[in-house]
C-alpha cells in the first residue's frame, strides 16, 4: 500500500517536472526563490510577503515582455516552517530543485541565519524583505536586508518620543524573540543614556493566544512607575490583538501614553472599535518604516488591489520591493549567484521603491533610516502620519 | 521550471538520512528495545546542538591558539567572524574541536539520559514516563532560550561551518559532511545490531515484554533501562551535534515537540523493534519531506489558488494514518530472536 | 502583590480556568471511555472557534447561535476522526503510542485544512466582532461581558455534563463502558452507539469552548494547539479519570498561569518569558509525586471510575 502511495507520489512530481519544463524552449527563464514561513503562526505574514513577490514578478514580466525579452521571472516558493533549520531546508530544496540563485524571505531573523550557511557555501543570494534584528548584522555574507533598517533606529526613535513627551520611566511588553528583544535593548540603552529613568519590561512567547497576565504585570508595574511613565509595546499582529483585547479595560493602561511597533498599525487593529479606540486614547504612536514619501507607494496599493482583491498587510510591499530589487539585479547580473552578490548592491542604492531608496552599509544592511510617525486618525479609521524621523541625522520633526 | 540538481538533492536527502538514522536507533534502542517512551528525543537531540554551540565558541578558538571572544550581545558578530576564520583557516582545530563536540555531547546526553531514567521509576504508569519526557524537554527548551550566556538565548549561535568548510568547494565539502554522517549512522547501526543480539539486549526485550519475570529472573532491571537510555541518549546527542552543524545554526525554536514526533513516525513507521526498521524509517521521512516538498513547489507553480505548502502537511498526515492502520507493525515487523540455543534446538527437532 | 494584580489575575484565573475546564473534561472523558489520549482534541477547539468566526460574519449574531455552531461543528470533527481513524484502530491490538501517533495525525491534518481554509478566505487574525462591555465595576474588581459569556456557559455546560453522566441512560453506560470495556459490551450495552454519542459530546463541547476561546482573543489555526498542553496538564490533575478533579485541575493551572506567575514575577523578578513552561512543571510534579491528581481528594461527584 505505502509503496504504492509512494510510486504515485513519484509519479505525480514527475509528471509535473516535465510538463512545467517542455513549455517554451525558446524563453530563458529565471527562478526566483521563495522562502517563507507558510505555517506556523507567522501563517498570515508568509501569504502577504508571498503575495507582494507574486505581485512584482507579473508586473516585471509584464515589462519584459511588452519589451520583447526573452526572460520571464518564475517563483518557486517553499515553506520555513518558521523555524530555522526548516528555512535551510526550504532553501537547499528550491535551489536543488529549480536552481534558483537568488532568494526573497526568509522573514525572521532567526530563519534568515538558519538558511545563511546554505546561501553562503553555494553562493546563493538571499533577499530578507524585512528581517532587522542585531544578530543579522554580518559582513561580507550573502544575506542582503535591502529595505527595512535594522532595529537600532528604530529602537532610538521610540527612545527619543519617550523622552520627548516627558516620560520619566518606561514599561515595554515585547516578543521573547531576537526581533523584540533587540528592540527592547536598544530602546532601553538609548532611554536611559538620554536621561530616562527605570524600564521594566515583560517578554510574552511568540504565537501565545491570550495576553491577559501579560496586561496585568504591564498595568502593575505602570501603576507602581506613578505619573509619567509610558507603555511601549513591541509586538507581532496576533500578539497586540490579544493584549488590546484585555488591556481595552484596564484602568491604568487606558490612561497612559502609548507607543508600538509598526505591525500595530494593520487593518484588523482598526477592524475593531475597541481596540481602536484605545490606542486612539492612549495617543499612540509608531515609527513606521513605510513612510509615504515615493509616488510608487499608492501605486503598489492599487496594483495589489486589482491583483488580489484586497489591501495589501503591512510590511507586504517590502517582500515587493526586495523581490524588485533581486530580479533588477538579476536582469543585470543574469541568473548567477556570484555575479548577483557582486552587484545587488549597487542595484539597491539605485532603486526606490514603495517605502524609500535602498541603500546599502557594509553588512548589507539598509543604511537610510526614514521613518514616519503614525497616529490614529480622528474617526479610527486610519493610521495617519503626524512626523516624521530621521534616523541618519536623530532628528524628530512633527506635521 | 523545474530542474533538478540530482547529485546535491541526493547529497541532501542522504546527510539528513544519516542524521535522522542516529535519532531513529537512538529511539529504537529505549522504546523498540528497551520499552522505554522516550518522547523527549528533542531534548537529548538538542543537547548534542547546545553542545556544538558551546564548543565553536568557546573551545574552538583555544584550540586554534587564539583568544575566544564572548559570542553574545555587541561582540556577536565579531565572534562569528573569528570562528568562521578558524573553520576556513586550520581545519586540525576544527577537527579537534569536532570530535570534542562529539564526546562531550555523548557524556552530557548519556548522564541525563541515566539520570533521567532513575527519576522516573517512581511513574506508576508507563505513559507517564512519555508524558514526563516529553514536557520535560520543553521545560528545558525554555530555560535555555531564556539562558543569556549558553547560546545567546532566543539568538542562537551562527555560522558554525561544517567540519569540510576549509575546502572552499560546496559540493565537495556537503559531500563529505554526508559520508561522516552515514559513517557514523553505520557505526550505531552496527553497535546497536551487536547490542540488541548479546544477553543484555534479549534482557532487555525480557524486560519490555514482561517486567515481572524478569524481575524473577533476577535481572537488574532498572540498572539495565538506565543503562539503555545512556547510550540511546549519546546516540540522539552524535546526531544533534550533526543536526545543528547541518544547518550551521543552533537555537531554540528548532527543538520542539515536532522533532520528537518526526522522530518516533521514523520507528513506528520503519517497525518498532528493529533496527533495520529504524534506518528505513529514517530513509523514508527524509525522501518523503523532499518529495512533498518538491510537489508543493512544482504544483505551486501551476497557479492554482490551493497553497500546496499546506497540503503538504496534510499528506503527510495522511500517509502515518494509512501506514499505522494498514501496516501497524511497521514496513520491516521485529522478527523474533534467537540465539545459538534456538538453532541448537531447531536441528534436534529435526 | 499590589490588590489591583491580584484582583485582575483572579478575574483572568476564572475566565481562563473555566474555558480550560471545558477543553479538559473532553480529554478525561476521550481516555476514560475510549481509552486514548487524544492530542488532535486540540484541534476540536480550533475548529469551533473556526466555525464561530464564521458565523459571526454573516452579521449580528447572537452569541447562542454563535455556541451551537460551533458545537455543531467540533462535533462532526470529533465524530469524522473516531468513525475514520479511531474506530478502524481498535479492533487491531495496537500500541499505545500508535493510538498517540494516529491523533497527532488527525490533529495535523485538521489544522493544516483550517490553514488552507484561512488562507483562502483571509481570515488570518480575523477576530469575532463582539465588542467588549464592562459589566460590573467594583473596586479593583472589572468584569465584562465576555467574561459573563465564558464562564457561566461553561459552568452550565460543565453541570449539564455532568447530570447527564449520572442521571441518564446514556450517562450510565458511559460510565460502565469507563469502568469496564468487556462487562459493558456482555451485559448488552450498544457500545459503538454510546462511543459516537460520547465522541459528539467531547467534540462538541471542545467546539464551544473553542468559539468562547475566539472571543476573548484572534482566532487562528494554531489556537487549539497553543493552548493543549495546559489543557493536558488539567486533565493530568484530575487523574485523567475525575471530573470533578479535572474541573479543579483546569482553576489549578489557570491559577498557576496567572496569578503564581504573576505574584513570582511581581515579588522575585521571574521572567514572564518562563510562563508556557509553567503547565509543564505541573505535569511533572504531579506525575512524580503524585498521579492520582485529585482523585482521592475527591471521590464524590462525577468519578467517571467510581
Amino acid at each position: 500500500m505505502f509503496k504504492k502511495l509512494l510510486f504515485l507520489c513519484l509519479i505525480l512530481v514527475m509528471a509535473t517536472a516535465i510538463g512545467a519544463t517542455s513549455a517554451q524552449d525558446d524563453m530563458e527563464t529565471y527562478v526566483l526563490g521563495v522562502a517563507l514561513p507558510f505555517s506556523g503562526n507567522l501563517g498570515t505574514f508568509g501569504q502577504d510577503f508571498a503575495r507582494g513577490v507574486e505581485l512584482a514578478v507579473s508586473q516585471v514580466n509584464a515589462e519584459l515582455e511588452a519589451a520583447g525579452s526573452s526572460i520571464r521571472f518564475e517563483i518557486a516558493s517553499a515553506d520555513t516552517e518558521n523555524t530555522p533549520e526548516g528555512a535551510s531546508r526550504a532553501v537547499a530544496t528550491v535551489v536543488q530543485t529549480t536552481g534558483a540563485q537568488v532568494f526573497v524571505g526568509p522573514l525572521t531573523t532567526s530563519e534568515v541565519l538558519g538558511a545563511k550557511q546554505f546561501a553562503d557555501e553555494n553562493g546563493v543570494v538571499i533577499v530578507a524583505p524585512a528581517s532587522s534584528g542585531a544578530a543579522g548584522a554580518i559582513p561580507g555574507d550573502n544575506i542582503y536586508r535591502v529595505i527595512y533598517p535594522p532595529d537600532v533606529f528604530a529602537s532610538k526613535a521610540y527612545a527619543n518620543i519617550a523622552l520627548e513627551r516627558g516620560h520619566e520611566n518606561m514599561v515595554v511588553l515585547h516578543l521573547d524573540d531576537p526581533f523584540g528583544n533587540g528592540m527592547n535593548e536598544g530602546f532601553t540603552a538609548n532611554f536611559q543614556a538620554g536621561g530616562g529613568g527605570e524600564v521594566a519590561s515583560f517578554a510574552y512567547t511568540p504565537g501565545s493566544t491570550e495576553l491577559s497576565s501579560e496586561a496585568a504585570a504591564v498595568s502593575a508595574a505602570l501603576a507602581g512607575f506613578g505619573d509619567n511613565a509610558g507603555f511601549f509595546c513591541v509586538c507581532f499582529l496576533s500578539g497586540a490583538q490579544a493584549f488590546l483585547q484585555v488591556a481595552q479595560i484596564d484602568p491604568i493602561l487606558t490612561s497612559v501614553q502609548w507607543m508600538g511597533n509598526e505591525a500595530m498599525t494593520a487593518d484588523e487593529i482598526l477592524a475593531d472599535q475597541g481596540h481602536a479606540q484605545t490606542l486612539a486614547n492612549g495617543d499612540f504612536i509608531t515609527v513606521s518604516f513605510s513612510s509615504e514619501s515615493t509616488p510608487l507607494t499608492q501605486i503598489f496599493i492599487d496594483d495589489f488591489n486589482a491583483m488580489f482583491d484586497k489591501d495589501p498587510g503591512i510590511f507586504t510591499n517590502y517582500a515587493f520591493d526586495a523581490a524588485n530589487i533581486a530580479m533588477l539585479t538579476m536582469l543585470a547580473a543574469g541568473n548567477d549567484g556570484a555575479a548577483v552578490k557582486s552587484m545587488l548592491p549597487f542595484i539597491a542604492n539605485h532603486y526606490i521603491g514603495t517605502a524609500v531608496q535602498a541603500f546599502l552599509d557594509d553588512n548589507g544592511d539598509q543604511a537610510i533610516a526614514s521613518y514616519g510617525l503614525y497616529q490614529v486618525s480622528e474617526d479610527l479609521s486610519s493610521f495617519d502620519e503626524v512626523g516624521a524621523y530621521n534616523g541618519n541625522t536623530d532628528t524628530i520633526t512633527y506635521n | 521550471m523545474i530542474n533538478i540538481d540530482i547529485g546535491a538533492t541526493a547529497v541532501a536527502i542522504l546527510t539528513l538520512f544519516g542524521i535522522y538514522s542516529l535519532m531513529a536507533i537512538s529511539l529504537n534502542l529505549e522504546y523498540g528495545v528497551a520499552g522505554v517512551p522516550n518522547f523527549g528525543q528533542a531534548l537529548f537531540v538538542s543537547i548534542g546542538a547546545y553542545t556544538a554551540g558551546v564548543t565553536y565558541t568557546r573551545i574552538l578558538p583555544l584550540l586554534a591558539g587564539l583568544e575566544s571572544v564572548h559570542p553574545c550581545g555587541p561582540t556577536m558578530g565579531q565572534a562569528l567572524q573569528l570562528r568562521s576564520e578558524i573553520m576556513a583557516a586550520q581545519p586540525v582545530a576544527g577537527f579537534i574541536n569536532l570530535a570534542l563536540t562529539f564526546v562531550i555531547a555523548a557524556i552530557l546526553a548519556g548522564a541525563v539520559g541515566f539520570a533521567v531514567s532513575y527519576v522516573t521509576l517512581r511513574l506508576k504508569e508507563e505513559w507517564f514516563l512519555a508524558l514526563v519526557l516529553l514536557v520535560g524537554g520543553e521545560t528545558v527548551r525554555i530555560v535555555v532560550r531564556g539562558a543569556d550566556d549558553l547560546i545567546c538565548s532566543h539568538n542562537g549561535i551562527s555560522g558554525m561551518a561544517q567540519p569540510f568548510y576549509f575546502l572552499g568547494d560546496a559540493r565537495g565539502s556537503s559531500l563529505l559532511f554526508m559520508l561522516l554522517a552515514l559513517a557514523l549512522a553505520l557505526i550505531a547501526y552496527l553497535y546497536s545490531q551487536r547490542l540488541v543480539h548479546s544477553p543484555f539486549g534479549r534482557m532487555l526485550k525480557g524486560l519490555r515484554e514482561n517486567e515481572d519475570v524478569t524481575r524473577g529472573l533476577g535481572k537488574g532491571i532498572s540498572l539495565a533501562r538506565a543503562q539503555i537510555m545512556l547510550i540511546g541518549s549519546a546516540i540522539a546527542a552524535v546526531g544533534g551535534v550533526l543536526f545543528a552543524l547541518n544547518t550551521g545554526f543552533v537555537n531554540t525554536n528548532d527543538y520542539v515537540v515536532t522533532l520528537t514526533l518526526d522522530i518516533w513516525v521514523m520507528v513506528v513507521l520503519g517497525g518498532i523493534g528493529n533496527n533495520r526498521g529504524a534506518l528505513l524509517g529514517a530513509a523514508l521521512i527524509a525522501i518523503l519531506d523532499r518529495f512533498t516538498q518538491v510537489g508543493a513547489i512544482a504544483l505551486n507553480m501551476s497557479n492554482s489558488p490551493i497553497e500546496f505548502n499546506y497540503v503538504r502537511f496534510i499528506a503527510f498526515g495522511l500517509i502515518l494514518l494509512l501506514m499505522l492502520r494498514y501496516r501497524p507493525g511497521g514496513l520491516l515487523p521485529e522478527s523474533p530472536l534467537t540465539t545459538n540455543a534456538h538453532d541448537v534446538a531447531r536441528r534436534l527437532r529435526g | 502583590m499590589p490588590p489591583a494584580l491580584l484582583t485582575t489575575s483572579l478575574v483572568n484565573t476564572v475566565q481562563i480556568g473555566s474555558l480550560y475546564a471545558l477543553m479538559a473534561l473532553g480529554i478525561t472523558l476521550t481516555f476514560s471511555v475510549m481509552k486514548l489520549p487524544n492530542f488532535a482534541h486540540a484541534e476540536y477547539v480550533t475548529v469551533g472557534a473556526f466555525a464561530a468566526l464564521i458565523v459571526s460574519m454573516a452579521g449580528e449574531v447572537n452569541p447562542l447561535v454563535i455556541m451551537l455552531a460551533a458545537f455543531v461543528v467540533g462535533a462532526l470533527a470529533a465524530l469524522a476522526s473516531h468513525v475514520a481513524v479511531f474506530k478502524p484502530l481498535e479492533g487491531r491490538e495496537v500500541s499505545f503510542y500508535t493510538l498517540i501517533l494516529s491523533s497527532f495525525a488527525v490533529g495535523l491534518i485538521l489544522r493544516y485544512i483550517l490553514f488552507m481554509i484561512a488562507d483562502y478566505f483571509n481570515l488570518f487574525d480575523t477576530r469575532i466582532r463582539i465588542p467588549l462591555q464592562i459589566m460590573l465595576r467594583e473596586g479593583y474588581l472589572i468584569l465584562t461581558n465576555i467574561f459573563f459569556w465564558v464562564v457561566p456557559s461553561s459552568i452550565l455546560l460543565v453541570i449539564a455534563l455532568t447530570l447527564l453522566l449520572n442521571r441518564t441512560p446514556l450517562g450510565r453506560e458511559m460510565r460502565a463502558l469507563a469502568n469496564n470495556p468487556g462487562l459493558a459490551r456482555v451485559i448488552g450495552i450498544p457500545v459503538e452507539r454510546v462511543k459516537n454519542y460520547s465522541w459528539l459530546l467531547v467534540g462538541g463541547l471542545a467546539g464551544v469552548a473553542g468559539a468562547l476561546w475566539g472571543l476573548q482573543t484572534a482566532v487562528s489555526p494554531l489556537m487549539g494547539w497553543v493552548a493543549i498542553i495546559s489543557v493536558f496538564a488539567a486533565a493530568i490533575l484530575g487523574g485523567l479519570s475525575s471530573f470533578a478533579g479535572t474541573i479543579l485541575g483546569a482553576y489549578v493551572v489557570a491559577f498557576s498561569e496567572n496569578t503564581v506567575m504573576l505574584f513570582l514575577n511581581y515579588n522575585f523578578g521571574l521572567d514572564l518569558a518562563y510562563k508556557p513552561a509553567i503547565p509543564f512543571v505541573i505535569i511533572i510534579a504531579v506525575l512524580l509525586i503524585r498521579p492520582q491528581g485529585f482523585t482521592e481528594l475527591i471521590k464524590r461527584a462525577g468519578d467517571l471510575q467510581r
